[in-house]
């Protein structure tokens, strides 16, 4: 019921209710018709003329549903399009504000604090303390708290998609506490509203303390794997401060394993000492993770160098894709061998890895494909290597072909 | 008479636009905004001082307009790049097609402004 429509949920159980009201009219009127008792009482209620009736109360229920629903759109969308132009002439304004233009004079409309949140969220620095300024010119810090405590989850959701673009610090904590919220939306919202918060966070000693409530917020079952990576990822550059605490036990592997993706996603160069110990570590998933992780940091750093050459021996399969293409980072020669015994390997997908591990390599790369599309003592292994040399355009059909009656 | 530098600017989003085109007005820049790849590629055989490129764009990549402008037509123009997120596969394909600089959204004015006219 709350797809289409963000207000008017009152109006529209009005409608609804009424629509069932005549249908129910309809329906006794019509029963009644074809009561031969009830005829003789009521001598005018005639089956043809109860017919005619109920169709006539059905009809207009349902015009009444339709057209509210019709209206609503209308009228809807064309108070979104004032809403918006109101917004935009707003952001307009508060921009020259913020370039030296003449502040306007208060009390301001609810749409120029929306137009003033719309500049606040695209910037940093000197003018977004000075947008900052503004708000607390204008604006008592209640007006985008309060509604935090609104019945309406309608409101309470809008209140914080407010302060998500707002990102104000003073308001961090009183969206974290949301996180509390039994409905799952709310939760959501709290905290990537929150982490949208906290990446633009000053710098200080508060800075620490929000990032360990975070953390904390973060560690709660009922929230999804997707959403606290979600939110991990919008915490951008400010990520390694909430990510760090939450690489080792006691906290919940599903958490764990999010930190380490949102670390490699957002390509945490500075993590990824932290992340080098994960690479041995019991839980396949998170050694996975982790190897995946210092591939997309582009990364490996010495301390690590080893664990990624034994993650190529593991015993799960995903795991040893991963330290395949983590592989790619260290020097050919130094893992050319182990490349060559993995084009053979039990599993395809790591085969695959290999055979583009290897691909990446150049020249010495192709050559070594090359080989192996001939001579490797796997059967499998000449299969995919011949594959990955036609996938890559460095041979054509023919001789793709000849290679594989070869084998 | 001082000779007015001039700059392209390539970005969607409206009000992001907005503030950069007055960032750099204030610094005494003569602004063009566009917001489509369609409409920068038209442009970009135009003369310009210096570029301030958007990395999501629809439809076309700021990159792939970076790549066209330095490999097809073989501009040198110095070339600015706005981002939501800073990766680094994306700063170093940026800087591998020479740009200048590599911004991340939300922007702090002062630095934009210090990077076009650096770039200048």
């Amino acid at each position: 019921m709350r797809v289409w429509r963000r207000y008017g949920d009152a109006t529209y159980a009005l409608f609804v209710l009424a629509g069932f009201v005549l249908q129910a009219a309809a329906l006794a009127l019509l029963t009644w018709s074809f009561i031969p008792a009830a005829s003789r009482l009521f001598p005018a209620a005639t089956p043809s003329r109860a017919l005619l009736a109920a169709l006539l109360l059905t009809t207009t229920a349902l015009l009444g549903i339709v057209g509210f629903i019709l209206g609503y759109h209308v009228i809807g969308a064309r108070r979104q399009a004032r809403r918006a132009a109101d917004v935009q002439a707003w952001t307009e304004r508060w921009t020259g504000v913020v370039f030296g233009a003449e502040a306007p004079e208060g009390p301001l409309p609810p749409m120029a604090l929306e137009g003033l949140l719309e500049v606040r969220d695209k910037l940093r620095g000197g003018q977004a303390r000075a947008i900052d300024q503004l708000f607390e010119r204008y604006w008592h810090r209640d007006v985008l708290i309060r509604p935090l405590r609104s019945r309406r989850l309608v409101r309470r959701l809008d209140a914080l998609d407010r302060l998500a673009r707002a990102r104000l610090a003073f308001t961090f904590f009183p969206v974290l506490r949301e996180t509390d919220e039994a409905d799952a939306r709310t939760r959501g919202m709290a905290l990537r509203a929150a982490a949208r918060t906290l990446a633009l966070y000053p710098e200080g000693p508060a800075l620490d303390e929000a990032q360990e409530a975070f953390a904390e917020a973060l560690d709660d079952e009922r929230i999804t794997t997707g959403i606290a990576l979600e939110a991990l990822m919008l915490l951008e550059d400010a990520c390694s401060g909430v990510a760090i605490r939450l690489f080792h036990d006691p906290t919940p592997r599903w958490l764990r394993w999010a930190a380490i993706e949102a670390a490699g996603r957002l390509e945490r160069v500075d993590l990824s000492i932290a992340i080098a110990p994960l690479v041995e570590d019991l839980d396949p998933e998170i050694r996975a993770a982790a190897l995946r992780a210092l591939h997309g940091i582009r990364t490996i750093p010495d301390a690590a160098e080893q664990s990624v050459r034994r993650g190529l021996y593991d015993d799960v399969d995903f795991v040893r894709v991963q330290a395949t293409r983590a592989a790619e980072l260290l020097p050919f020669g130094s893992v050319a061998s182990r490349m060559w015994e993995m084009l053979g390997d039990g599993s395809w997908w790591v085969r695959r890895t290999a055979a583009e591990t290897i691909g990446g390599h150049g020249t010495a790369g192709a050559e070594m494909l090359g080989w192996a599309a001939r001579s490797h003592p796997d059967r499998y292994a000449r299969h995919m290597a011949i594959q990955f040399l036609f996938d890559d355009r460095r041979i054509d059909l023919g001789t793709a072909e000849q290679l594989r009656q070869a084998v | 008479m001082p000779v007015v530098s001039t700059v392209l600017v390539v970005e969607d989003d409206p009000t992001v636009a907005r503030l950069v085109q007055m960032t750099l007005e204030f610094g005494d820049l003569e602004v063009r905004v566009v917001g489509t790849a369609p409409e920068a590629r038209e442009l970009l055989t135009e003369h310009w001082d210096a570029i301030v490129l958007d990395i999501n764009l629809p439809g076309t990549s700021g990159l792939e307009l970076l790549r066209q402008l330095r490999e097809d037509l073989g501009s040198t123009t110095p070339v600015v790049m706005l981002s939501a997120l800073r990766h680094e596969h994306e700063v170093q394909r940026a800087l591998a097609f020479e740009a200048t600089t590599y911004l991340t959204k939300p922007f702090a004015p002062d630095e934009l402004l210090e990077a076009v006219r650096s770039a200048i």
